[in-house]
């Protein structure tokens, strides 16, 4: 168990690369935070800092207080799954577990009971003699997952786990390794590109970009508040929804927007007249655009269908408003009937779901 | 024509085209093996003759002639050069392969052209310099030499190994708690076992032909048994039976070699599939 910290965390690969960017960070104890970013956002650079493979170029990496810049990975205690997995192919699942007791020296009886209880909570007793190309998909995984707990390490370290898995399974093992470390509560920091998996299993989310921390947060935060233009861009499914234009403050204020004309409620005029620039991006969620009646004007976007996705329980729409094209996400419970391409639409928004952005620099504003 | 005709005569007849290619292979290897059970009178035959009552006098005379002291100093020197190359074989490929080293590329370029070198060039300055170091007529001096052939090649073939390995297995090793050299001995190593045996092959191959520097180098003690066969056309003639006996003889150690790590050797050809 440990809280592992991120201090100022610099990496340069050569003298071009600037891979990781003052990167600060705390993870509680038996917490698990989800690193999360496009690939090449530095996630997986900051994770090797951590566990040895990459030697900051500065800053300090912290570990119950103890700095471990310098440490040797083996001398860490600290346990990782890689995305290959990384079994070993000239050993059987019995010797890859207990590859790790014997760095530690540990007594045959020992590392025997080891093996075993770590078999029979895994549910691998029948696969203890088989080599790795002999084993699912699945089972590897657990095998890796086995040889970086029985020797209980401090902090677990995992780099797209599931990735390698069909969507099934990656289901079935997301929700596994969630319990798995609720049960253990071993600090735990998981990297992946996947917003879903982060969003399931995350106590704490960090997004990245760019080598920069764009956002710590909670993963309702995340979502509910994006700190700027790239978060809120990056979580979400189908992405938010940007408008670019000017807000026009005449006798009332309204957005206008390439071929976009959007005037708000009086509440949300009050909030927008303090944004002090006339060049704005609005951002508003597919899934909180709703159907608008007809009397309604504000907070109102009117369009025309332009491709409707049916999907199991909703429709995804584009709807092609001015020059933009506008995504929907519509419960078909609240449709009459499936859309058609060209028909009219117009579909509203409540005052806390509209976002505003700094185009320039990329800031959220409101 | 049927289709199931068509991939049956598709069939034979590319088992006829891979047994001819094998016979013609083979041709030479029969002759000898023919010509070691003859009399001196049976090999001359004109037609040759196929089927005639064998005898072992070739055998009885080669093993008790000089051939089979040439014999042991051949797998002597090669024993020793082998192991010797896929030592530090490699040790230096796993080097080249994980650590950056500045200029790697012309570095390993140089230790290849070592291997490019056509031996008569460097034979006179070899014997020059054991002459002057007294290692004349001695199994150091061919284990010397053939060891910078061998190293060289052992090298580019195991760097190729060792480059396939997936880095996160060493890193997984590092993160269990193995040092460095205990990653290379625990992981690696068992990794490339393939590699090591098909470049112990070659080696040996290479170690237990080599004819001109080992005729050059020595005269009498360390005569290795291609030297020897060589010495078997005498003024008097060329016993073509002893001759064959003797190469016989010298096959066996190799095919009994390539027999216990031909698994080895299939994977290594076809190239490790790891990942």
């Amino acid at each position: 168990m440990a809280t592992l910290v991120l201090e100022k965390l610099n990496l340069w690969y050569g003298q071009h690369t600037h891979a990781v960017r003052d990167v600060d960070l705390v993870v509680e104890d038996g917490e698990l935070c989800v690193f999360l970013g496009p690939s090449g956002c530095g996630k997986t650079s900051t994770l090797r800092m951590i566990a040895g493979f990459v030697r900051p170029t500065s800053g300090k990496i912290y570990l119950d207080g103890q700095v471990i810049n310098d440490l040797y990975p083996g001398d860490r205690n600290v346990a990782m799954i890689f995305q290959s997995y990384a079994l070993y192919p000239h050993m059987t699942v019995r010797e890859q577990l207990a590859f790790p007791l014997q760095a530690r020296r540990l007594s045959r009886q020992e590392i025997a009971k080891r093996v075993e209880e770590i078999a029979h909570f895994l549910h691998l007793e029948d696969f203890l003699d088989r080599y790795p190309q002999e084993l699912s998909a699945g089972q590897r995984q657990r095998v890796a997952i086995g040889r970086a707990l029985i020797r209980k390490p401090r902090l677990f370290l995992m780099d797209e786990p599931l990735s390698q898995l069909d969507a099934r399974l990656r289901v079935e093992m997301r929700a596994n390794l969630r319990k798995l470390q609720q049960e253990l509560r071993i600090t735990t920091v998981y990297v992946t590109h996947d917003q879903t998996e982060a969003q399931g299993l995350a106590d704490k989310i960090m997004v990245m970009h760019q080598g920069r921390v764009q956002q710590v947060g909670k993963p309702i935060e995340i979502y509910e508040n994006p700190a700027n233009l790239f978060v809120a861009g990056f979580i979400g499914m189908p992405a938010m929804n940007f408008l670019r234009g000017v807000l026009v403050r005449g006798e009332r204020l309204a957005f206008q927007g390439n071929g976009v004309r959007l005037c708000f409620s009086k509440e949300l005029e009050g909030k927008l007249t303090g944004v002090p620039q006339e060049e704005v991006i609005l951002g508003i969620r597919p899934e909180h655009l709703v159907l608008a009646p007809e009397e309604k004007e504000e907070n109102t976007l009117t369009g025309e269908v332009y491709v409707v996705e049916p999907q199991s329980n909703e429709y995804i729409i584009d709807l092609r408003v001015g020059g933009e094209i506008v995504k929907v996400r519509l419960e078909k419970r609240n449709l009459p009937g499936s859309p058609r391409g060209g028909e009219r639409m117009r579909v509203f928004f409540e005052d806390r779901y509209l976002y505003v952005f700094d185009p320039v620099t990329e800031k959220r504003l409101l | 024509m049927r289709e199931e005709t068509k991939v049956v005569i598709r069939r034979v007849g590319f088992l006829v085209v891979a047994l001819g290619i094998t016979l013609a292979f083979m041709f030479p290897l029969v002759w000898v093996v023919l010509a070691s059970l003859k009399t001196r009178l049976e090999i001359f035959v004109l037609p040759p003759k196929w089927v005639f009552l064998p005898t072992l006098q070739n055998y009885r005379d080669i093993l008790h002639s000089d051939f089979m002291y040439q014999l042991k100093n051949s797998l002597l020197v090669a024993a020793i050069s082998t192991g010797v190359s896929l030592v530090f074989g490699s040790l230096t490929a796993y080097g080249f392969s994980r650590y950056p080293i500045r200029g790697s590329d012309n570095v390993l370029f140089w230790i290849l052209s070592l291997r490019m070198l056509p031996p008569i060039a460097v034979v006179i300055p070899f014997y020059l310099l054991f002459r002057s170091l007294g290692l004349l007529d001695t199994t150091l001096a061919l284990v010397l030499v053939y060891c910078i052939f061998n190293i060289s090649f052992s090298i580019w073939v195991l760097k190729g190994f060792f480059d396939e390995i997936p880095i996160e297995l060493e890193e997984a090793a590092k993160l269990d708690g193995y040092s460095p050299a205990q990653v290379f001995f625990r992981v690696s190593l068992p990794l490339v076992r393939p590699g090591l045996a098909t470049t112990a092959i070659f080696c040996l191959i290479q170690s237990l032909n080599e004819f001109l520097v080992a005729l050059t180098l020595t005269t009498r003690k360390a005569v290795t048994a291609p030297v020897g066969l060589a010495k078997l056309q005498t003024f008097l003639g060329t016993d073509w039976g002893r001759i064959s006996a003797a190469a016989v003889i010298f096959m066996i150690p190799v095919v009994v070699f390539t027999v216990f790590v031909r698994n080895e050797l299939i994977r290594g050809m076809s190239f490790g599939r790891m990942r």
